[in-house]
């Protein structure tokens, strides 16, 4: 393909993402999940909340998952849209959660 | 014979009008449409582009068979090359659910769909490699060898059955702007346990 050509689909996909805008990410640890929303903390400490749809994707470890997979203590990114006063969720991405420390309590 | 002349004479000044009329016609539309691409194209335009697109493509092309036997690599390769140069329109799963190919004219087609799935191994590939005039598809043959089409005509036999691991992997292959690009690598980071990720956007 000619390398005008990929820039040119470049541009345009660029140009379709930042349909994106009017949205919010938000990086966090994840406080609890399930049940149509997920609640993160941010790296600013500020509680975040989510309500999730059937429809929004769920990706945990780098796989397509459910939101039942996402555990209290993992990192994640959500990827979300004004919706009505709140956020409704597009994407979620976590990291598998934390392995407990050796010799820590099992919650 | 005079009679017959006459005959002629009001068939060919009937045919006179009809062309007329026809014309006159599809100038008042051409007027009306503007020629817009955000209609939808309806369902007769549909048949007959199809129909001309298929009495376009010869007839030892359309019984080609496809030369490049299926596997897991040709459909990783073909997958990428999907994901890299087809999914601007056609979306990662063919459905030309894209900000794009709902915005064509005609639309990217839902390649899943037997429209498409029913085309022969030779018409996929020359669609891909001569493209379809008047329409947002391009002929990429020239560029590359033909065996890239062909790879990509097997993943295109696949679009019923691409998987949701499959379609993340290809999400990761789509050309992104830089912003976008820098975004994911924060987010990347931010996942693996990078402290200096930013917290939020």
């Amino acid at each position: 393909m000619s390398r005008a050509a990929l820039l040119a689909s470049a541009v345009l996909w660029a140009a379709a993402a930042s349909a994106h805008e009017g949205g919010i990410d938000a990086r966090g640890t994840v406080i609890r999940a399930g049940a149509g929303q997920i609640v993160l903390r941010d790296t600013a400490g500020k509680e975040r909340r989510f309500e999730v749809p059937a429809r929004a994707r769920v990706v945990v470890g780098g796989a397509p998952s459910t939101l039942d997979a996402v555990k209290p203590g993992a990192r994640a990114v959500v990827h979300a849209m004004r919706h009505g006063r709140g956020f409704e969720a597009e994407e979620i991405q976590a990291a598998p959660p934390p392995r407990p420390r050796p010799g820590a309590p099992a919650r | 014979m005079r009679r017959t002349g006459r005959f002629l004479l009001l068939a060919l000044a009937a045919a006179g009008l009809l062309a007329l009329a026809v014309g006159v016609a599809a100038a008042l539309a051409l007027r009306a449409s503007g020629l817009s691409a955000r209609p939808e194209p309806s369902a007769l335009e549909a048949r007959l582009a199809r129909a001309a697109r298929r009495f376009a493509v010869p007839a030892g092309v359309r019984a080609l068979r496809n030369p490049v036997r299926p596997g897991p690599a040709v459909l990783a390769e073909a997958r990428a090359h999907f994901a890299d140069h087809c999914a601007s329109c056609h979306g990662n799963d063919g459905g030309g659910g894209t900000e794009l190919g709902r915005r064509l004219y005609p639309r990217a087609p839902d390649m899943r769909l037997p429209a498409t799935q029913l085309l022969t191994d030779g018409e996929l590939f020359d669609v891909i490699e001569n493209g379809v005039r008047m329409t947002g598809m391009p002929g990429w043959g020239g560029d590359a060898p033909p065996e890239e089409s062909w790879k990509l005509v097997l993943f295109i036999r696949h679009l019923p059955d691409v998987t949701p691991a499959e379609l993340l992997e290809m999400e990761r292959l789509n050309p992104v702007g830089p912003r976008e690009r820098r975004e994911r690598e924060e987010d990347e980071r931010f996942l693996r346990g990078d402290p200096a990720a930013p917290a939020a956007r």
